[in-house]
């Protein structure tokens, strides 16, 4: 730096790279892969009811747990389901369901992380007191004894259960982060300009936290999947005739061995799910921290 | 720092090394003529040097290169390039240049310890021994053991776990077989040695409990443990106030003439380097331009090259007229008996007393003008400053703001005196949101105003030329800014709303010298052409007597002398002003080494209770007669004025105060 402070500033893409989110992640195969994953994960359960002529609940009794063949290509279930179909439907269930959950606990967390970071005190007492206390139960536990009166209401009810005990992590994390933030200089300034709360949280606060819930958001998605399933396969979750990836693990486990792919099938579809999200989320951090290190 | 020899070295496997006369890869006629330079200077400080001796450590051929990553594109980094230096024993050598010339990168790779990845190559030879190359274990024993390292900051070198005493143990057992108790013996020893007070109850202290220059004496006695034959200060003083700066260069100075250990000082104040260094090194963009004596380079009329243009910004400012009187109007702030404690925690049950940070402080700030207030930290300015900005009823005393008594605003006052009294940060790195957008930032206290955008738009331009950014730099984030455009960045945020007041938190001590005389001026052209009124709040004398018209000087959390910032800077009448002008370093060599001067010793921080505050470390205390000391310890004194026709005011009980000071 010399003299005269005003002479150079740096050019835009020159000396300093800070090239888009989505640029640094098309040059990290991680999330080239865990993208292409979920792309064609996405397409199928969109797409998939409309490429053969069976649905899930379609049975077949002339080729009951037929092995894969040309007209059925990962083979039929007990009743001459369509496996391929369940997969499917299961897969659709299960993605709805990630994403619901993601984004419903991702918005708790950050409307509760930020009042008892920000307004701290008693406030921040009161919330935490309430996440320690849902971190506490046993979280499994309380959905199966509240699941049998969900049983006959809408799968949605059970969204909201999973998101329930999915988000006081996160709003732990996010306290922590808007207690730092909270002292940083630029946010005093904010509050000597005359800024109020509201201001402070949209426009100093959140964008510092955009990386961070993106992340988590990604991560809840994998973690409610496979919470669903795990629910799903106790039968806790979804209920015949519905089907999730849970229920079909559930329903092929008994003849895992005789039948393999009745079990195989959506344990294969569950696993390369949950492996999409978890790289595409992997590469997404990483490619945020490295935007961070460039904006400081 | 714990202990040089225990911390793992994580660059040996990544560094290369190569022999010493590695020819030069690039710019090979670059490197000639700064060698030319070099030696020419060289043979000037040569000659003036008598006893020719081997030297201790010679460095050649020096360069470290920080390898980029391919696949984040950042390119390398060339730091250090092609860096020769010779250190005699006994010997000083300073290294000036401003932030990011490689410097400290410098002194990190005659350690080993570069940070990052990096390649190392060139010759570092201490007492004719190869240092570049050696293993972990073999670069162990000589960091600590040869070389002793100092650091800026203190607190972060000391583990806050550990009483100091054991830490200075550590390092002695890490060098010598010796046992434990005698260790300790050898830690009070060291102790006593770098001036620390009662040596034997002090080392069961932990590193909180010492201030800022006591702690730094702690790691000089850490970095001397094991008896090194060179010491490398990397800017030991730059976290500390003036006041107690003098006293630890002083100690540096001993230790090197006692034990004839040689000194290499890093530093960006060729204040210090003219006071106690042999020669002097000036380094820019990781090349040495200039290098020789510290007499010949800094005295000379009209210094050379990069040294001449860093002298030229702190010479400007020394020889600066004092501030032309503005014309004043109307009292814009007034405070008065301002108070501010804070609760201590309370230890074992006992309540401690509260803390005073601000405890009765009155000035008047008239428009048009500047006042300065004046202290060390943990005087209560930054305190003062806050408790304006609050803009709230204050624990006690009374505070106006354009007329509006502060504890009785309406919400509609308190949303329009936000507009009218602004603030600048000492750090734009950490007030300016690094998310933002430099337009965005500018506007904010226009959004949050709720102004129209066609008024926005027009503002941000208008305001970007007023402090002298280019258009265009509404599109950056501040990250892409140097420090000084980040600063011009904060100035034009603090006067979108053209506000009336402006305070201003140290607003250049965080920025280069060079840039610091360019960025008062602009702040006093705005103030001038704006008709604004400035609160200062600055340790720097030299700012001080440039940009104030009046100035309060804090002790504290009190006001021992205020008046016309030139007649109290000229002719202080408190003894605590008086010793912080004088030391206030000067760049004059032959100036700064003959001059006597006032040194503060003591705690800062210790107050007796009753009577005078400054009681502690008064200089005037000891030799005053008996009826006036007596006043001191009893009674508090207040703000007298201190000649019938002069405005100047002064708190100290000494009656001939003047005399006493001159005969001083």
């Amino acid at each position: 730096m010399t003299a005269e402070p005003s002479a150079a500033l740096p050019a835009r893409a020159g000396d300093v790279r800070r090239d888009s989110l989505a640029l640094r992640m098309l040059r990290d195969p991680m999330a080239v892969v865990g993208a292409l994953l979920l792309a064609l994960l996405v397409g199928l359960a969109v797409l998939g009811p409309w490429l053969w002529p069976y649905d899930h609940t379609t049975q077949r009794p002339e080729a009951m747990l037929a092995e894969p063949s040309a007209k059925h290509w990962l083979g039929t279930a007990r009743l001459g389901e369509d496996v391929l179909a369940q997969c499917v439907r299961g897969l659709q269930k299960s993605l709805v369901i990630g994403v619901l959950v993601a984004v419903i606990s991702t918005a708790l967390a950050t409307a509760v992380g930020l009042a008892a970071g920000y307004f701290g005190k008693r406030a921040d007492r009161a919330l935490m007191w309430g996440v320690d206390m849902l971190l506490i139960l046993p979280s499994f536990l309380v959905v199966a004894v509240i699941s049998p009166t969900l049983r006959d209401r809408s799968w949605l009810y059970m969204v909201l259960v999973i998101a329930l005990f999915q988000w006081t992590l996160t709003a732990r994390v996010i306290r922590a982060r808007t207690l730092s933030l909270r002292g940083r200089q630029f946010v005093g300034a904010a509050r000597y300009m005359g800024a109020g709360a509201g201001w402070i949280v949209r426009k100093h606060l959140v964008p510092h936290l955009v990386p961070l819930l993106v992340i988590d958001c990604t991560l809840h998605v994998s973690a409610a999947i496979l919470s669903e399933a795990g629910l799903s396969y106790f039968g806790f979750g979804i209920q015949a005739p519905d089907v999730s990836l849970g229920s079909l693990v559930a329903d092929g486990s008994g003849s895992a061995l005789t039948y393999p792919w009745v079990f195989l099938a959506p344990v294969g579809f569950l696993v390369v799910t949950v492996t999409g999200v978890g790289l595409l989320g992997e590469a997404l951090r990483r490619a945020l921290d490295e935007g961070e290190a460039h904006a400081v | 720092m714990r202990s040089d020899a225990e911390q793992p070295d994580p660059e040996q496997p990544g560094a290369k090394q190569t022999s010493a006369q590695q020819p030069s890869t690039e710019q090979p006629g670059a490197a000639e003529s700064d060698a030319v330079t070099t030696d020419a200077v060289r043979g000037v400080a040569a000659g003036s040097d008598a006893a020719e001796e081997p030297a201790l450590l010679e460095v050649a051929g020096l360069s470290v290169t920080f390898t980029g990553d391919r696949r984040t594109r950042r390119p390398d980094l060339r730091a250090v390039r092609e860096v020769n230096l010779t250190l005699r024993r006994g010997e000083c050598l300073a290294m000036v240049g401003e932030s990011g010339s490689g410097k400290s990168v410098t002194a990190s790779a005659l350690i080993g310890l570069v940070p990052g990845r990096a390649e190392v190559r060139g010759s570092v030879r201490l007492a004719g021994r190869e240092l570049l190359g050696l293993d972990d274990r073999e670069m162990s024993r000589v960091r600590g053991d040869r070389i002793g390292m100092v650091f800026q900051d203190p607190l972060a070198a000391l583990l806050p776990v550990t009483s100091v005493g054991r830490q200075i143990a550590e390092a002695v057992r890490v060098h010598r077989r010796v046992s434990r108790a005698a260790a300790l013996r050898r830690a009070v020893d060291l102790l006593d040695q770098v001036g620390i007070p009662d040596a034997a109850r002090r080392a069961r202290a932990f590193p909180y409990e010492f201030s800022g220059g006591m702690r730094q004496r702690v790691a000089i006695a850490v970095a001397i443990a094991g008896d090194p034959d060179l010491l490398i200060a990397d800017e030991p003083t730059s976290a500390l106030d003036t006041t107690v700066q003098a006293g630890v260069l002083n100690l540096l100075e001993a230790l090197r003439k006692d034990r004839g250990c040689s000194l290499l000082l890093i530093t960006h104040d060729l204040g210090v380097v003219a006071r106690s260094c042999d020669r002097v090194a000036v380094m820019r963009d990781g090349r040495i331009t200039e290098e020789g004596g510290v007499l010949p380079l800094l005295g000379a009329a009209v210094p050379a090259g990069h040294l001449g243009e860093l002298l030229a910004a702190t010479r400007d400012e020394e020889r600066a007229a004092p501030a032309a009187p503005s014309a004043a109007g109307a009292p814009v702030l007034r405070v008065a008996g301002l108070r501010r404690h804070y609760r201590a925690r309370q230890r074992l049950g006992r309540a401690a007393p509260p803390v005073r940070a601000v405890d009765g402080v009155s000035f008047t700030v008239l428009a048009g003008q500047s006042l300065a207030l004046l202290g060390e930290s943990g005087c209560g300015k930054t305190t003062t400053l806050h408790e304006i900005l609050r803009l709230a009823a204050p624990q006690s005393g009374r505070i106006d703001v354009l007329g509006h008594d502060l504890s009785r605003l309406t919400p509609r006052d308190r949303r329009e005196l936000r507009r009218q009294v602004q603030v600048v940060f000492q750090d734009p790195a950490a007030s300016l949101d690094p998310r933002m957008r430099v337009g965005d930032i500018i506007a904010e206290p226009l959004d949050i105003q709720r102004a129209s955008a066609a008024h926005r738009a027009t503002r941000v331009e208008e305001l970007l030329t007023m402090v002298e950014l280019p258009p265009g730099t509404e599109r950056l984030r501040p990250g892409l800014l140097s420090g000084g455009q980040r600063q011009r960045v904060a100035i034009a945020r603090a006067l979108a709303t053209k506000p009336r007041l402006v305070l201003l938190d140290e607003p250049v001590s965080a920025l280069d010298a060079s840039l610091r005389v360019g960025m008062m001026r602009l702040l006093d052209n705005l103030r001038a052409t704006m008709g604004l009124s400035y609160l200062l709040v600055s340790h720097d004398i030299q700012l001080v007597r440039r940009s104030a018209d009046q100035v309060a000087v804090l002790y504290l959390g009190k006001v021992v002398e205020h008046g016309p910032a030139w007649s109290v800077l000229e002719n202080p009448q408190h003894p605590y002003t008086r010793a912080l002008v004088d030391a206030s370093p000067t760049t004059d060599p032959a100036r700064e080494r003959s001059r006597e001067r006032v040194v503060l010793l003591g705690d800062p921080h210790a107050t007796p209770g009753v009577g005078c505050a400054f009681r502690p470390r008064c200089p005037l205390f000891p030799v005053s007669d008996e009826a006036t000391r007596g006043s001191c310890v009893t009674s508090e004194p207040e703000l007298r004025q201190t000649h019938p026709e002069k405005r100047q005011f002064a708190a100290c009980h000494s009656r001939q105060l003047k005399t006493i000071i001159d005969a001083y």
